[in-house]
């Protein structure tokens, strides 16, 4: 065969208008163990998926414990890379079962600095899917892919100042915005063309210390503290940041909020950082536009 | 230009048309059978297991583990397990403050302070799913994800953090005996598995396991009388469960 000749047949198979294929011959065969690679039926390129997480619990708590729910959007970039961005929301954290137990039985509470807790927060974080595979499951086939993201954002925290007693619930003050890094892995599950389901375990990483509380230094709530002890607090002379409102009144149950102060005070002056993990079990239902 | 270089010039455009030619037409790939069919077959398995999520006690783990398969998703498994562990840092520090406190009053015990010396489980391996996925463009892995679910006997050991029988140093919170206790309890566990084929004779284990056993400790101690030696209190009438998360990695040898 001549060289034009093979380069005329080479195209012509190649170009060739979906011809029909021919049947396997090994199909049942158990020896046969390569084959052709399939083309994936529902291709995630340039596509863009919403997932709902709507209860995370977090898991390996040791001082505080998050309840949350998240809300994330992928935009597929390729088949193996895609941008999330993760907003959520924190609506139950509170202090954990051990940390109740040890102010309740030896008398000791965490450092200020370790018991601080996200009350919301967003995310920006690539994602990698860098294996793609099927299983067999009660007599049908899932295909899934292998999730690796890790990116950084920003989350409001809080800290307790009254924990919950006879006088009334747990009151919070709040400890500033911070930023957030996160990682995370799991996998994503692709039910048809359009659903998905994902299971994940995200770490949610924040850190630093106690130094303003409802955004009152510790000069402030020295200030506030006198106030206080002078017949009422009434927010004169504090700075700008310093909301000295959230000292004021009292809670729904009747607590007098200025006794958070000496409280808020105590554990600015503690001093310290630490650095929190906030481990979730994310099971999240999306659809893919 | 040489023939021998169009040749590979026109495989390169042929190599490059057959995917898209491919992604058109979709047909249904046959189903492959098993590659590595486990129904019927016994099996030994050794694992290592680290606690995760610790609080105040760590724990490691040996496991030995024989298992029967009676078909391609049910299975019966039977272990021992050897454990090594102790206390966290901050159970150390939760110790050392208290005692720096003068012994005034009573003190309640803390929870969840049980160690796991050994266990014994017997348990059934629910594995309905078997797949494969590809280490790079050219390594299926096949692997199968079950379920585990059981129970046995642990053998615990306690030591206490809030009731020392000897004070060595009050300044430094030291503690010459603090109070200890063993027991064997009933445990059950539930486990989150793979078995991923390394070939038809064996496969690589990975696991997330849950132990949990009923909780035991003392509550209203004097620490005055304690510290005499004198320990005295009552048991916790509703002194809940404690549960250990392990990984666990090991082989299993597949006959």
């Amino acid at each position: 065969m001549s060289v034009l000749g093979a380069i005329v047949l080479v195209t012509t198979l190649g170009a060739a208008p979906e011809p029909t294929p021919a049947p396997d011959p090994l199909t049942a065969s158990p020896n046969v163990q390569f084959r052709v690679l399939e083309p994936k039926p529902f291709p995630d390129a340039l596509r863009h998926e919403l997932t709902l997480q709507p209860f995370v619990p977090q898991i390996g708590s040791t001082f505080t414990t998050h309840w949350l729910t998240s809300f994330t959007y992928t935009f597929h970039a390729t088949e193996w890379l895609g941008l999330r961005l993760q907003p959520f929301w924190v609506w139950h954290a509170a202090r954990s079962r051990f940390s109740s137990e040890l102010l309740s039985r030896v008398r000791q509470d965490a450092a200020a600095a370790s018991s601080v807790m996200l009350q919301w927060g967003a995310i920006a974080a690539p994602e990698w899917s860098p294996v793609r595979g099927k299983f067999a499951a009660f007599g049908g086939t899932v295909r899934y892919g292998l999730v690796l993201f890790a990116g950084a954002g920003v989350g409001g925290t809080e800290i307790e100042l009254k924990t919950s007693d006879s006088f009334g619930p747990a009151t919070y003050g709040s400890t500033g915005v911070r930023m957030v890094v996160t990682g995370g892995a799991g996998f994503r599950a692709q039910f048809g063309d359009r659903w998905t389901v994902r299971l994940e375990v995200q770490d949610l990483i924040h850190w630093g210390g106690v130094n303003r509380i409802n955004g009152c230094d510790a000069a402030d709530l020295q200030i506030l503290g006198d106030q206080r002890n002078s017949g009422g607090i009434t927010g004169t002379g504090v700075s700008g940041q310093c909301n000295a409102g959230a000292f004021q009144g009292t809670t729904s149950g009747g607590y007098d909020r200025s006794n958070d102060v000496g409280v808020a005070q105590a554990k600015v002056n503690e001093g310290g950082t630490d650095t929190l993990h906030v481990v979730g079990v994310y099971l999240g239902f999306g659809v893919q536009l | 230009m040489s023939s021998t270089r169009v040749l590979a010039v026109a495989g390169l455009l042929a190599f490059l048309a057959v995917p898209a030619r491919g992604a058109h037409a979709s047909p249904e790939p046959p189903v492959q059978p098993r590659l590595y069919p486990v129904g019927g077959h016994f099996s030994l398995a050794a694992t290592v297991g680290v606690s995760v999520f610790d609080t105040l006690t760590r724990t490691g783990t040996l496991e030995v583990r024989a298992g029967w398969d009676f078909n391609e998703w049910l299975g019966l498994d039977a272990s021992l397990t050897g454990a090594l562990a102790g206390h966290t840092a901050l159970a150390d520090r939760v110790g050392q403050h208290l005692l720096q406190t003068p012994p005034v009053g009573t003190v309640d015990d803390l929870s969840d302070l049980w160690e796991l010396k050994a266990m014994v489980l017997a348990g059934v391996r629910l594995a309905p799913v078997y797949g494969k996925f590809n280490l790079g463009p050219d390594l299926p892995i096949r692997y199968q994800a079950y379920l585990w679910l059981g129970g046995g006997a642990a053998w615990l050991d306690r030591t206490s953090v809030a009731i020392c029988r000897n004070v060595t140093s009050r300044e430094d919170g030291t503690c010459g005996d603090w109070f200890t206790e063993s027991r064997v309890a009933p445990a059950v566990s539930i486990a989150l598995g793979f078995r991923i084929f390394t070939g038809v004779h064996g496969a690589v284990l990975l696991e997330l396991r849950s132990i949990v056993w009923k909780d035991d400790y003392l509550l209203g101690v004097d620490r005055g009388a304690a510290e005499a030696g004198n320990v005295g209190g009552r048991r916790a009438p509703s002194p809940g469960f404690t549960n250990t998360m392990l990984i666990q990695l090991g082989y299993a040898f597949i006959f």
